[in-house]
């Protein structure tokens, strides 16, 4: 076989020298590229050769709100990690249910009139059946493919997730259609941009990053506050000494797919405010990238996943522009996912514990 | 089930309501999403049994019928008698499909007072799937079919579940062929007419689709002669053995071989050109599961990014093969050239992948796999590289594969690509054998069950991880080669996400880690539901295979993650090591089925507190 060159005479001694190497390689080859554009892209900001400096912040921006996205969707991956040890693949699905749900109820209160003339209201009960829907779908996932799993290795569940997601997909497909719906544009002075801080900032922009930020506090409160949050962490930590301590480690656990349920139908809204566009595909590139950024903040570590969240949508907002532009790629704003990816290639290469480091179950630790 | 105490002698059979009312609503779900997904509808069109069943009303009647199969089991723990099975198992099956029709019928109520104000949002919810479910005849019949026909399937799953294996597996052999020859109709007719009996083979089926009903009879006794003939063999064969006669075992290879090969030669002169066309398809993607059954089933390595060689593969010899305009590089090479160049393109692939991820926990290399084959998807439509992969528009032309003095082209001439196809799958399932036995394939085997075990005994476990993603690799391209040439293009669409997913089902449903039941995986879900973006025979499949897919990975994750053609040894192994656990309970703690009470007793109610 010709793979077998693959392996050089020395490896098959100690440790595996080259590999290390390669990764060496790899590294360096990485930090010369993304620096060379970077400062590339400065000298050619200071001479005023590319995008102004009020596109620049635009792009911040837009990245910004759409990482606090991100961040509402990685917090489900996030706690389901820490919690189970397992990467739930079908969150995606998870933030995709509601806002399709959320966008035929929209369209039911559009077609009312409600939605017009009072549109607080209508987005109050869209955001409730987003959140419902997400909620119900991620409590029936967990009852029905990953509670007989429990205690299984890693890469059953993972794979087990794999399918529901794809199930989840192609169902919502089967049920509403293949076409992308439109959910109603918000009135004027939701999308109007606005002065804050002296940058113009457009309102549903606004309303999605304060969405975001304020779920989280909510979250962090209940977590570290409440006594069923400390039986989540409890559970977290080690699910048999929970159960011994007298916690319902079945009804914690259920918890955690809710509270994820929960913030993926936040996470849903957010997706409406921004894009308005639905079809059953918008769960699966999110749900990945959601998957990255809890990655990038430390998987198991809930600010760390609004972070990464934050971090990645503004790093694949500015990325084509500051870093693949100057390197003199062609049509680069083709390539966010590339930068996206990248993001998640690169964390897991150099620092896979992420950011903020990994808060995992001791069974994870070892 | 955590609050039943397992009594320590046998039980009284009684019916296990809570058993039926689950599998009973989520048989009626299944029932309803088939309906609601338009499956029923969409399968309707197709007669098994000319003018009394048709694929969708089979479809529907199937569920009940494996549900009331399930309903009937019963939990069979170590060490605890559980009462025979007998008619309560029966008549828990039968409440399971009145649970199941209830639902059923509620939809259907439904479905004709507000059915149409649900079609804004449920788009299959049509008046068609009404008229299907009533007969055209009002709701009254359409209540009565709808509840009584899970009822009597879910009884009828439940007594083959409590009739003699003999009988059941009878039921099963008719139904299977009732469905396969109803279905395969233009494969079973071809077949019979290259062999001079096509008119035997009209005369199985009406006019208008579907099996007559002399012609169901007539492959039902069929089935039932095969499927008694082949358990009296079995038991022969392991009268034989348990004897010591194990036969001339070279001769028997001999002969198996054989009877492979002329199959393999005279089958393609058989079968039409779709069913060739298909065939080409299953092959092709049969060489890439067992790719990914080396890195999954051997290395225990989940590999989302597979898709990325496959392209490899097809991109890099429709570039060196195609004469093509709008690239930048066609050097119009032969088939044979470019393949060996496409295969090495693919170890540098799998090298550059691979060697990051192989250090990361198994489901982070599952992410970063599957982050590398979405970059390179990304990569292939920009226009940073279309002056060389053509973008979006991909690369046409490719040319057929020369062979000898003729070329083998597989729009021409179906047959002759898949003789072809078929010496790389031999090829190919020589080297998967030859590897899988080898110190390589211990290794790998070694490095799955326990990775620090495995490098405490001397294995390089990060070369050889490496070195199972680059075979793995080869496979990979190797298809995409021939895929390639097949398809005569190479367009970013064959090259999706969801390719790699479909070849994991693949190697997942087969059983992984065993070469047969990964090609025989290959067959049926390749061959039967169709590709990622190949049809299969049944082309009302297309739209829906992604769901069942799905929902295939699912539930074999959750009942059978060994695969329906699970690898001898290791149930050999798994059933030696529970009679060895048998061994030790019995002497060592004696009467048996007391302690397993008690220790069930203390299990559930640390259950219970939790």
């Amino acid at each position: 076989m010709s793979t077998t060159a693959a392996a050089p005479p020395g490896a098959k001694s100690g440790a595996t020298t080259w590999i290390d190497t390669f990764l060496r390689v790899f590294r360096i080859a990485a930090i010369l590229i993304i620096a060379f554009g970077l400062i590339r892209f400065t000298i050619d900001f200071i001479a005023g050769d590319t995008i102004s400096g009020s596109q620049l912040l635009d792009l911040i921006v837009a990245g910004l709100a759409q990482g606090a996205m991100y961040g509402l969707i990685a917090l489900g991956y996030s706690m389901v990690y820490g919690v189970l040890g397992f990467i739930n693949f079908a969150h995606g699905e998870v933030f995709m249910a509601g806002a399709v749900t959320g966008f035929v109820v929209a369209d039911a209160t559009f077609r009312s009139g409600l939605w017009e003339s009072a549109f607080l209201a209508a987005l109050f009960l869209v955001l409730l059946a987003a959140v419902g829907t997400s909620t119900i779908t991620a409590v029936l996932l967990e009852r029905i493919a990953y509670r007989p799993l429990r205690g299984a290795p890693r890469l059953i569940p993972l794979i087990t997730s794999i399918g529901a997601s794809f199930f989840l997909q192609n169902l919502v497909l089967g049920l509403v259609g293949p076409a992308s719906r439109s959910y109603p544009s918000a009135p004027d002075w939701m999308t109007d941009q606005r002065d804050v801080f002296g940058l113009a900032l457009s309102g549903s922009r606004i309303t999605v990053i304060v969405l975001a930020l304020v779920s989280m506090y909510v979250l962090k409160r209940f977590v570290e506050g409440t006594k069923t949050g400390r039986a989540m962490r409890a559970v977290a930590e080690d699910k048999e000494i929970a159960a011994l301590m007298g916690i319902d480690v079945d009804k914690t656990i259920r918890l955690v797919f809710i509270v994820g349920g929960i913030m993926a139908g936040i996470a849903a809204i957010a997706w409406a405010l921004l894009f308005r566009q639905v079809s059953y595909f918008v769960g699966f590139i999110p749900g990945i990238k959601a998957f990255t950024a809890a990655v990038v903040g430390g998987i198991g570590n809930l600010g760390g996943a609004m972070v990464g969240g934050l971090f990645l949508g503004t790093v694949e907002s500015v990325g084509p522009a500051t870093i693949l532009d100057p390197l003199g790629i062609p049509a680069a704003s083709q390539l966010r996912n590339l930068v996206a990816f990248g993001v998640l290639v690169l964390v897991l290469l150099f620092k896979p514990a992420g950011l903020f480091g990994e808060l995992l179950g001791s069974e994870d630790r070892a | 089930m955590s609050t039943t105490v397992a009594p320590p002698a046998a039980p009284a059979a009684e019916v296990d309501l809570g058993e039926a009312r689950k599998v009973g609503l989520n048989t009626g779900v299944g029932m309803i999403i088939v309906c609601a997904v338009g499956m029923a509808l969409t399968f309707n069109n197709r007669a098994i049994i000319a003018e009394y069943l048709s694929m969708g009303w089979l479809t529907l009647g199937l569920l009940p019928l494996v549900g009331g199969w399930l309903a009937a089991r019963r939990e069979q723990l170590e060490g605890v008698e559980t009462a025979p099975p007998g008619p309560t198992d029966v008549a828990t099956a039968t409440l399971a499909g009145a649970f199941a029709g209830g639902l059923f019928g509620l939809f259907l109520i439904i479905l004709s007072t507000v059915g149409d104000s649900l079609r804004d949002v449920f788009v299959q919810l049509s008046p068609q799937l009404l008229d299907m479910l009533t007969f055209e005849r009002g709701l009254g019949v359409g209540l009565a079919v709808a509840i009584l026909l899970p009822v009597a399937m879910a009884a009828l799953g439940g007594a083959v579940r409590v009739a003699p294996p003999r009988v059941g597996r009878a039921v099963l052999q008719v139904i299977v062929w009732v469905f396969g020859f109803g279905v395969l109709e233009s494969v079973v007719v071809s077949i019979f007419e290259s062999v001079g009996l096509g008119a035997f083979a009209e005369s199985l089926y009406a006019q208008r689709g579907g099996l007559t009903i002399v012609g169901t009879l007539i492959v039902a006794a069929a089935a039932i002669a095969v499927s008694t003939l082949t358990v009296t063999m079995k038991r022969r064969t392991a009268d034989r053995q348990a004897r010591g006669d194990f036969g001339n075992i070279k001769a028997q290879r001999v002969r198996t071989y054989g009877l492979l090969l002329a199959a393999a030669i005279v089958l393609p002169m058989l079968f039409d050109r779709s069913v060739n066309d298909m065939l080409i398809n299953v092959v092709i993607f049969g060489i890439m599961a067992m790719g990914l059954n080396i890195v999954i089933g051997l290395t225990g390595m989940l590999d989302l990014g597979y898709v990325a060689f496959f392209a490899v593969g097809a991109y890099t010899t429709a570039v060196l093969t195609a004469p093509a305009t709008n690239l930048a590089f066609s050097p119009e090479l032969s088939f044979w050239l470019a393949l060996p160049v496409a295969v090495l393109l693919a170890v540098v692939a799998g090298v550059i992948i691979g060697t990051p991820v192989i250090r990361l926990r198994g489901d982070y290399l599952a992410i970063v796999t599957l982050g590398f084959a979405a970059i390179a998807q990304v990569l292939v439509l920009s226009d940073w590289f279309a002056p060389v992969l053509g973008g979006p528009q991909g690369v046409r032309d490719v040319p057929p594969v020369p062979l000898g003095f003729t070329e083998v082209s597989a729009t021409v001439d179906p047959r002759g690509f898949l003789w072809l196809s078929l010496a790389f799958l031999a090829l190919m399932i020589y080297v998967a054998w030859r590897l899988q036995h080898s110190r390589l394939g211990r290794a790998w085997q070694a490095i799955r069950e326990d990775e620090t075990v495995a490098e405490a005994m001397g294995i390089n476990v990060g070369a050889m991880k490496l070195l199972s993603f680059c075979v793995g690799a080869v496979f990979a391209a190797l298809a995409g080669g021939l895929f390639a040439a097949k398809v005569s293009s190479a367009f970013p669409t064959s090259f999706e996400l969801l390719v790699s997913v479909l070849v994991l089902v693949v190697v997942i449903v087969g059983g992984t880690g065993y070469v047969p039941g990964v090609l025989l995986g290959s067959l049926v879900l390749v061959g039967v539901l169709g590709g990622p973006t190949t049809q299969g025979l049944l082309a009302e499949f297309a739209q829906y295979k992604l769901l069942i897919y799905g929902a295939l990975l699912v539930v074999m994750m959750l009942a059978k993650p060994e695969g329906l053609l699970p690898k001898p040894e290791k149930s050999r192994e798994i059933a030696r090591e529970e009679m060895d656990q048998d061994a030790w309970f019995d002497k060592n703690v004696g009467g048996s089925s007391d302690v397993a009470a008690e220790r069930g007793a203390a299990g559930s109610d640390t259950e219970e507190q939790a």
